[in-house]
């Protein structure tokens, strides 16, 4: 996303969402509203075409969606997830929904109260995607998966949130089950900032049984096919995107591993919604350069400034 | 008459004298080594009395050339750091006195008429300069003081740097003049081509504090009642004829000793003109009377150097700056135009020593401290506290006259 | 034991459960009135003021909410906090003032003076630690209302310099670096960078130069009414001979000119009592917690409390 490079562009950083205006302006260089407004005519064409294609041409997949969270008025907050089938399926009945809940505790993670996971079931006349609202009462990785059957085919869908409700309680519609059951599929490996994965930064899964082969998706669009490394892990680096970096904080794009499993015992994905970097695109050296100028001048400023003679 | 009838005559004038003061100081140092709280601790300080309280005296005790000073404001670490020794100009000699007599304002400052009858006797070959802050109009006309009692030709001919002393001590402007003074001060110590080292002067400083710390371990003492004043006075009178280190440790072997004060009195703040050896007429009558100081705000006693050159800056700049802050906003000289603050001070060292009353010391002819003293008084006894003044000189005429007076005065604190 | 020495113990400890406390369990949670910066991996509990503009700005939303109640709840307890110890978290706790007093003994050592500001420079630039109590209180909602940036929402903590240096005792160092993010997170690197530099160099020449402009003092300082713990003067032991506005590590003259009331807590105070300690005249500085005296000054303590040679 270039900008016209015979145009003078002013980076105003101090309004981020007025910057654009600056950035880009008002050009009346023919050239220009013809290479951008003419590919903006072709993107919205292609767009709604897309749309309607390429959801039909998909192979099947089952995937989940963080779609937020909202603290609640008891002091515990809670998560919105949603369940997507793709390839034009009707959500089926028979979903099962596991919630498994560990609360860290120190430096090691235990399960603490019990029963500890959550079980639903999707009914008849759910919709898709299937909203699957979770409570969370205390600071506890809330890890979610999703078994399915459809098509022929038997699907997994897994991801993994942190919460941090402080109301200490458990989520009362809740219905509990012993144990959950150890479904195949993508886990994910602890890494840096595993817990906020950013742009730029590794992203680490595995899969058991080992999988045929991985694929990633960002948005629903490929990414391509990964590679396993020599310990069998999976690594995708999600490229810096301009767009998210431009936006705030809070911006994130979905990013799905689909991995197809042996033995035809199916497909599983993995979510992990990926914020923008925070500190990914740094320089270090500018820095300390800027650092070390402005020290030197105040320092220049002490010397000059400061010899005054002048008891307190 | 001829000069050589003059000479005769002023020799036979000088020997008298010259006898007189041994006899003073011999009478004063045998009624302290007979007195029942003497112990071996304090010969230090009295063979330092002893063996003449002159800068020549210090001059060979320390093996450092003396800068001779008057009054308090001159930074005695600066002086120290320099390589010089500071020595503090007094004498408390009645016949010294009497010496300077002829000639000077009758009512001229008994204290300075004394040092110039000593200098006269000495006839000193000291060439070290002195360093006058200027305080009071006496200490201001000191030189032409000498220059009339022919101790020295023409008042230019002595070498004195003076020290101006702003009066307003509260004052910005006051403050930075005298930090000004005190660098010219410093340039002039070092105007023969030696150097004042921030080391040497951050040690000077730490040496001059552990003196204050002794100083001060003393002054508790007395205020327990486990010193007595007059030994505290003739400790603090000696403290410039020998090196601060070699008085530093005999003030903390005296303080860390068993010691027993012989007499017990209703306790004293004794304020004003300062006392100087051999002249402790009025410490003694105090005694007599059954009157016990415990604090006092003498310059020649507890203020004998303010000690508390304390600094967060440990630059040459800020030491500099700590140590003429300390010299000048520390000092409550009556000569401070600002000097409200003196009578906090004395209140001050009376909280909780369960003193009852003040004894004002006046020298006549001390102007200051004489017209300082009314408004102290009213202040004191505003707070229901007892003041006596003290109009003296160096003779010992009044003595029975005061004597009843501080009985009468005693009385007076007992009743209440 | 010494109260210089006493005061010196709680800084380190300060500084080592601040920084470090988080990596042995400690978490002390996020209303502490000083510089226990969240940007420390590991920091044992969080600087009051990340908090409070985090709870300004996505109270907000959140008005009605539960935001409301876990901000107001933070909120008491930073009150508490500060009733009970006033200024003691600046002068005897924060770990960004040890810092500054590290930096403070290093020109001590080298022997280089430090620089003096006027007293009437010095109110100016008092002045800023208001100016940015504003700017927490303005910016944060404004990003959160949509106005701003969503990236100005800890607009205090990106141009802190204890985010820049802090870390750097826990090995991060990314604070440091230019960050190209977007223009708002650049702008910010720059700002404090530049803050940063400035500071540094003011530090080292004059003690404690940054709790001028520190916004949590001025926040502290608003709650003075509140505050059980004070540095107090009585006037009429004062003999005026200034060693207090020379020892204080934030050249306050208030002490030292005040003749009349006992109050001399001013914004600028420290509680280092620093003052106190050295102050020659028997009773006339002290601190007290309500109506306990925890120390006066007297001259017998002053000569002894020196640093020996």
């Amino acid at each position: 996303m270039g900008c016209p490079d015979h145009k003078f562009v002013i980076r105003v950083f101090l309004f981020g969402r007025f910057s654009k205006i600056f950035e880009y302006g008002v050009d009346l260089d023919m050239r220009t509203i013809i290479s951008q407004v003419f590919p903006l005519f072709l993107i919205m064409i292609f767009h709604t075409g897309l749309s309607c294609t390429a959801w039909g041409g998909e192979p099947d997949s089952m995937w989940w969606r963080v779609a937020g969270s909202q603290k609640t008025r008891d002091g515990g907050m809670s998560f919105d997830f949603e369940l997507h089938m793709t390839g034009g399926h009707e959500m089926p009945t028979d979903v099962d929904i596991f919630c498994v809940s560990s609360v860290r505790h120190g430096t090691s993670q235990t399960r603490t109260y019990g029963p500890p996971d959550v079980f639903r079931k999707s009914v008849a006349g759910d919709s898709n995607p299937l909203l699957v609202t979770v409570y969370s009462g205390r600071a506890e990785r809330i890890e979610i998966r999703a078994g399915a059957s459809f098509g022929g085919r038997r699907y997994y869908a897994g991801t993994v949130v942190y919460g941090y409700g402080e109301s200490g309680k458990f989520d009362p519609d809740a219905l509990r089950v012993e144990a959950a059951p150890e479904w195949p599929g993508l886990s994910l490996v602890a890494g840096e900032n595993f817990y906020r994965a950013q742009t730029g930064t590794p992203i680490s899964v595995k899969c058991a049984p080992a999988a045929l082969s991985v694929k990633v998706f960002e948005n629903r669009s490929s990414a391509g096919e990964l590679e396993a490394d020599a310990n069998g892990a999976y690594i995708y680096i999600p490229p810096h995107d301009e767009t998210l970096s431009r936006s705030g904080y809070r911006s994130k794009k979905d990013i799905v591993f689909e991995a197809a499993l042996p033995d035809g015992l199916g497909v599983a994905s993995f979510y992990i919604p990926v914020y923008r970097a925070f500190y990914g695109q740094t320089n270090i050296w500018g820095g300390l350069a800027l650092l070390l100028a402005t020290a030197f001048i105040s320092l220049g400023f002490v010397a000059v400034w400061g010899r005054r003679f002048k008891p307190r | 008459m001829t000069s050589g009838v003059t000479n005769a005559r002023n020799e036979r004038i000088f020997k008298k004298t010259s006898d007189q003061i041994s006899s003073e100081t011999a009478r004063v140092l045998e009624t302290l080594r007979s007195r029942a709280d003497y112990t071996r601790e304090f010969d230090y300080f009295l063979e330092l009395a002893e063996s003449g309280m002159t800068p020549e005296a210090a001059e060979t005790r320390t093996g450092l050339t003396t800068i001779k000073l008057l009054c308090v404001q001159a930074p005695l670490e600066l002086i120290h750091a320099a390589g010089f020794h500071p020595f503090k100009v007094f004498c408390g000699s009645n016949a010294a006195c009497n010496l300077a007599s002829r000639g000077l304002p009758a009512l001229a400052c008994p204290m300075l008429r004394s040092v110039i009858g000593a200098a006269k006797l000495a006839q000193s070959s000291s060439e070290s300069p002195w360093v006058l802050p200027t305080t009071c109009d006496w200490v201001v006309k000191f030189p032409e003081m000498l220059a009339i009692s022919d101790v020295a030709g023409e008042p230019d001919s002595i070498r004195v740097h003076w020290l101006e002393l702003p009066h307003l001590k509260d004052r910005d402007d006051g403050q930075r003049r005298w930090i000004e003074e005190i660098y010219n001060f410093k340039k002039f110590l070092t105007s023969d081509g030696r150097r004042i080292k921030r080391a040497a002067l951050a040690e000077s400083v730490a040496i001059y504090r552990r003196a204050w710390q002794a100083l001060v371990r003393l002054s508790d003492l007395r205020r327990e009642g486990r010193l007595s004043s007059i030994w505290f006075m003739l400790m603090t009178g000696v403290f410039f004829c020998d090196s601060p280190q070699n008085w530093t440790t005999a003030a903390e072997r005296a303080a860390n000793s068993q010691m027993t004060p012989a007499l017990r009195g209703a306790k004293v703040f004794l304020a004003g003109s300062p006392i100087f050896f051999p002249n402790f007429k009025i410490p003694f009558l105090l005694e007599e009377a059954g009157l016990e100081v415990v604090s006092d705000d003498l310059c020649s006693s507890e203020r004998i150097f303010p000690g508390s050159v304390a600094c967060g800056d440990e630059s040459e700049f800020g030491l500099m700056s700590a140590m003429s802050q300390s010299y000048h906003q520390g000092c409550v000289c009556p000569t401070f135009i600002d000097n409200d603050r003196r009578i906090n001070n004395i209140l001050g060292r009376m909280k909780g020593a369960g003193f009852k009353g003040v004894v004002f010391h006046v020298l006549k002819g001390c102007h200051p401290y004489d017209l300082e003293s009314f408004g102290i008084e009213t202040k004191l006894k505003d707070r229901g506290l007892k003041f006596i003044r003290l109009e003296t000189d160096y003779s010992g005429e009044d003595s029975r006259n005061l004597n009843t007076r501080l009985e009468a005065f005693r009385q007076t604190i007992r009743e209440d | 034991m010494k109260v210089r020495n006493i005061r010196s113990v709680t800084q380190h400890l300060g500084f080592l459960i601040l920084m470090y406390g988080g990596r042995f369990g400690v978490r002390l949670g996020s209303a502490l009135p000083c510089f226990a910066c969240p940007f420390v991996p590991g920091c044992g509990g969080y600087c009051y003021l990340m908090g409070l503009q985090g709870y300004i700005g996505f109270g907000m939303g959140a008005l009605t909410g539960v935001g409301l109640m876990t901000a107001l709840s933070w909120f008491a307890l930073f009150v508490f906090l500060v009733a009970m110890l006033g200024k003691l978290w600046c002068g005897w706790i924060c770990p960004f003032g040890l810092v500054q007093d590290w930096l403070s003994a290093l020109r001590g050592k080298l022997g280089v003076r430090e620089r003096q500001i006027t007293q009437r420079m010095k109110r100016r630039m008092a002045m800023v630690k208001y100016g940015l109590l504003a700017y927490i209180a303005i910016l944060p909602p404004l990003a959160t209302l949509g106005f701003l940036h969503e990236d100005f929402y800890l607009p205090f903590c990106d141009i802190c310099p204890g985010k820049s240096l802090l870390p750097l005792f826990a090995g991060e160092t990314r604070y440091l670096a230019l960050n190209f993010d977007n223009g708002v997170s650049l702008g910010f690197s720059i700002a404090l960078l530049v803050i940063t530099g400035i500071m540094l160099v003011g530090m080292f020449f004059k003690d404690r130069f940054f709790c001028i402009f520190c916004p949590l003092l001025a926040l502290i300082h608003i709650l003075k009414p509140l505050t059980a713990l004070r540095l107090f003067k009585l006037p009429e032991a004062c003999t005026g001979c200034g060693t207090c506005r020379r020892v204080c590590p934030m050249d306050i003259e208030d002490v030292y000119r005040q003749r009349t009331s006992p109050d001399v807590q001013t914004d600028e105070c420290l509680d280092c009592a620093k003052c106190a300690e050295s102050c020659p005249a028997d009773g006339a500085i002290g601190l007290k917690f309500l109506k306990f005296k925890l120390f006066l000054s007297s001259r017998s303590y002053a000569a002894d409390s020196r640093k020996k040679s």
